[in-house]
């Protein structure tokens, strides 16, 4: 192989890809799109709340005095509590609020038996009878009251601790004998790096391909073959394609280093970002093999059709062997010791999406990692040799979708 | 001294044999015209020449600097340069960026070059579309651009499929002055083409494939003297099915005016003449012992119905 023309195909491939308008949106918009659909959903969820108006009707005067007590002391964003003087049944409250139940005068209204004492059992009606959120409000400051006045003879102390929930603080225990608090953290980097590669992977795959169907179809394919090898060629193309995927996945990557860093946003405490320089440095060389591996698939379906249509028909494959992967990766986050996600982390292909996250959400001895990593590195190699067989011969037929018997001579070729 | 020697070159695609047996010989500084009929197998051999397709059988091998060199060998990548039939570039790439492209690729790319570009496009009248981008351009404009890009890297030899189609005939010309500079030059230019009348003209050498096999080669003139004997090339208004010449011809071929004829063994081209003078024709033009490429082509090329029946 010649270097130099080699570089002259990386060269122009750069240009094409870091200068297109398709690069400089995904770069900028992918981030974009996903902080706008966070606060979207934020907004959906807290701040396009409408305002809700709830009736209370409590049989226990005791329970009603400390309620009405307490939603004196406490507000609530959106929500207006009223507790009503007296107490009837649902059976003869209801038909009177009916009307303004229907017309969203009214949001609900609460019945707070006698026996709810007993059993917390209590009844809603509603025309939204199934607002979840609403219950969690409901729930802390109902229960709270029924803990006070079941259990009066306490003291204050003692019925806080009664109410106090049980708070796990993990403590990761690793093999350089170091045991660090362990956090979200570790999870929401796992899950992000994931989501980051399976998209490049897809993104960058898709882009190789359709730009090689594109060569194949206008032609301009002969004239290159004519001053290069095809492997030379094909070479070029991937790691031209490599290297625009890696300049932007540091683009998307810096912003967590700079949260890691603290150096903008205050994060919570106890979410603390614990990606250390081996794991970065493990993520970015395994995600090159990944994307080279990747690329070199593409490439190769590229190659073996002349129209975008066949080539996206016959890529199927391919993406499910990104999308299983991926999907592993995230099963991760329940269950970071499932052995689906032990075996897939050495599994060709599967591994350069699950062992990343894997090593994020539990202690990997190094040994695993390295495996794991060889795993890859054969793996892009034998892709590479494929790839180029397949497409030695596939860009230069044209007119017809290639059998799988087809593919099989060329690679005995 | 021949540049290029072709030996028992074959190439087959599943069961079609696209080229069957091929021998010839190019001559260095020469313009090698291959002709033949749409799927005779033109661009298959031009494409082996040029190391896209691996040949099933045979050897191609090139002479330079009094040195062999195998068709396979990537050092002749340099010495040659290829522009094909169906043309292609790359759409969002500006003109110039295209050009130094396939410079580069060739390695030729070096302070010269940007001088030799800029005066490639002024002879092409595109001097002021450098910047553009090629999918900005009209087709023929797009055409001249790869033809440059073709010779940019100064090729010892320049591999032509089709070059003159979807040309106008401006550009034509423009086109065929611009390979008759290059011969100048001392380069080899082949060509396959379809316009046999251009190829007559322009060519020092040709090549007619037919179903993948060689079936007449040579120079231009030899190849024309050989067939010439006993041909007339007769320029009249007449018809000549209205016309008993059953006692004089052969076989004859009409274009309109210009009529190619073959005369019988025993006729000479004289008494052929006298015999139309004798039957009042309008005689615009007569040559005798003339025959044009396309005639000769079409006498050794069998129709595609004769070939199904295995004639």
């Amino acid at each position: 192989m010649d270097f130099n023309r080699i570089l002259v195909i990386i060269k122009r491939e750069l240009k094409e890809k870091l200068l297109s308008k398709a690069f400089i949106i995904s770069t900028i918009a992918f981030p974009a799109l996903f902080i706008f659909i966070g606060w979207f959903q934020f907004y959906l969820n807290e701040k396009s709340e409408t305002p809700k108006k709830i009736l209370v009707f409590v049989e226990n005067n005791q329970l009603r005095d400390s309620l009405t007590n307490q939603l004196k002391t406490s507000k609530y964003e959106n929500l207006t509590i009223n507790i009503s003087n007296n107490y009837d049944t649902p059976e003869k409250i209801i038909p009177i609020y009916k009307n303004s139940l229907l017309n969203d005068n009214l949001t609900g209204i609460l019945f707070i038996s006698q026996n709810s004492l007993n059993d917390k059992n209590v009844n809603y009606y509603s025309k939204y009878s199934n607002d979840e959120k609403l219950f969690r409000t409901l729930e802390n400051i109902l229960n709270t009251q029924f803990i006070f006045h079941n259990f009066s003879h306490l003291n204050k102390n003692d019925l806080n601790f009664i109410k106090k929930k049980i708070n796990f603080k993990s403590f990761k225990v690793s093999y350089d004998d170091t045991t660090a608090k362990d956090n979200t953290g570790n999870l929401i980097v796992g899950m992000i790096l994931s989501f980051l590669l399976y998209f490049s992977l897809l993104m960058t795959g898709s882009m190789i391909m359709s730009s090689i169907v594109e060569e194949k179809a206008n032609r301009i394919v002969e004239i290159i073959l004519s001053s290069v090898k095809p492997i030379e060629f094909l070479t070029g193309k991937i790691i031209g394609n490599t290297l625009t995927s890696l300049i932007q996945m540091a683009i998307w990557i810096s912003p967590i280093i700079i949260v890691q860093q603290g150096l903008i946003l205050n994060i919570p405490k106890d979410i603390i970002f614990s990606i250390d320089v081996f794991k970065f440095v493990y993520f970015l060389l395994n995600f090159a093999v990944g994307l080279i591996t990747f690329v070199g698939l593409f490439a190769a379906v590229g190659s073996m059709y002349d129209n975008p249509q066949d080539a996206q028909n016959g890529v199927w494959p391919l993406t499910l062997l990104i999308m299983i992967p991926f999907f592993i990766a995230i099963s991760l986050s329940t269950n970071p010791t499932s052995e689906i996600g032990f075996i897939t982390s050495f599994i060709p292909f599967t591994s350069i999406i699950v062992m990343p996250v894997r090593m994020n959400v539990v202690e990997v001895p190094y040994y695993q990692v390295g495996i794991s990593f060889v795993i890859n590195v054969l793996t892009a190699i034998f892709v590479f040799v494929l790839s180029a067989k397949i497409y030695k011969i596939g860009i230069m037929i044209t007119g017809k979708k290639p059998s799988f018997k087809d593919l099989l001579n060329w690679l005995k070729a | 001294m021949n540049i290029i020697e072709v030996k028992s070159l074959t190439k087959k695609f599943g069961n079609i044999t696209a080229v069957d047996n091929l021998f010839f010989s190019v001559p260095e500084k020469s313009i090698f015209a291959v002709i033949g009929r749409n799927g005779a197998g033109k661009t298959t051999t031009l494409r082996m020449m040029l190391n896209i397709y691996q040949p099933d059988q045979g050897e191609i091998i090139y002479h330079f600097n009094e040195k062999n060199y195998n068709s396979t060998n990537q050092e002749i990548y340099k010495y040659l340069s290829y522009l094909p039939e169906e043309r292609g570039l790359y759409k969002k790439m500006t003109v110039w960026d295209t050009i130094v492209f396939f410079a580069e690729l060739k390695q030729s790319y070096n302070s010269q070059t940007k001088k030799l570009i800029d005066h490639y496009l002024e002879k092409f009248n595109l001097k002021d579309r450098k910047t553009s981008k090629i999918q900005d351009l009209s087709k023929g404009n797009q055409q001249k651009i790869q033809f440059i890009a073709t010779i940019i890297s100064n090729p010892q030899i320049l591999f032509l499929d089709e070059p003159f189609s979807g040309l106008d005939p401006i550009n034509i010309n423009l086109m065929k002055d611009i390979i008759l500079e290059e011969k100048q030059k001392g380069k080899t230019i082949i060509y396959s083409t379809h316009l046999i009348d251009f190829a007559e003209k322009m060519s020092d050498e040709v090549l007619f494939i037919d179903n993948g096999k060689n079936i007449l080669c040579g120079n231009v003139n030899e190849v024309k003297q050989n067939f010439a004997k006993s041909n007339i090339i007769l320029n009249c208004d007449e018809n000549f099915n209205n016309l008993d010449f059953s006692n004089f011809i052969d076989t004859y071929s009409s274009f309109g005016k210009s009529k190619s004829i073959k005369l019988k063994d025993n006729i000479k081209p004289q008494d052929f003449l006298k015999h139309l003078i004798d039957n009042n024709i309008t005689i615009n033009g007569f040559t005798a012992n003339d025959i044009s490429l396309q005639d000769i082509f079409l006498s050794l090329v069998k129709n595609p119905a004769e070939v199904e029946n295995g004639l």
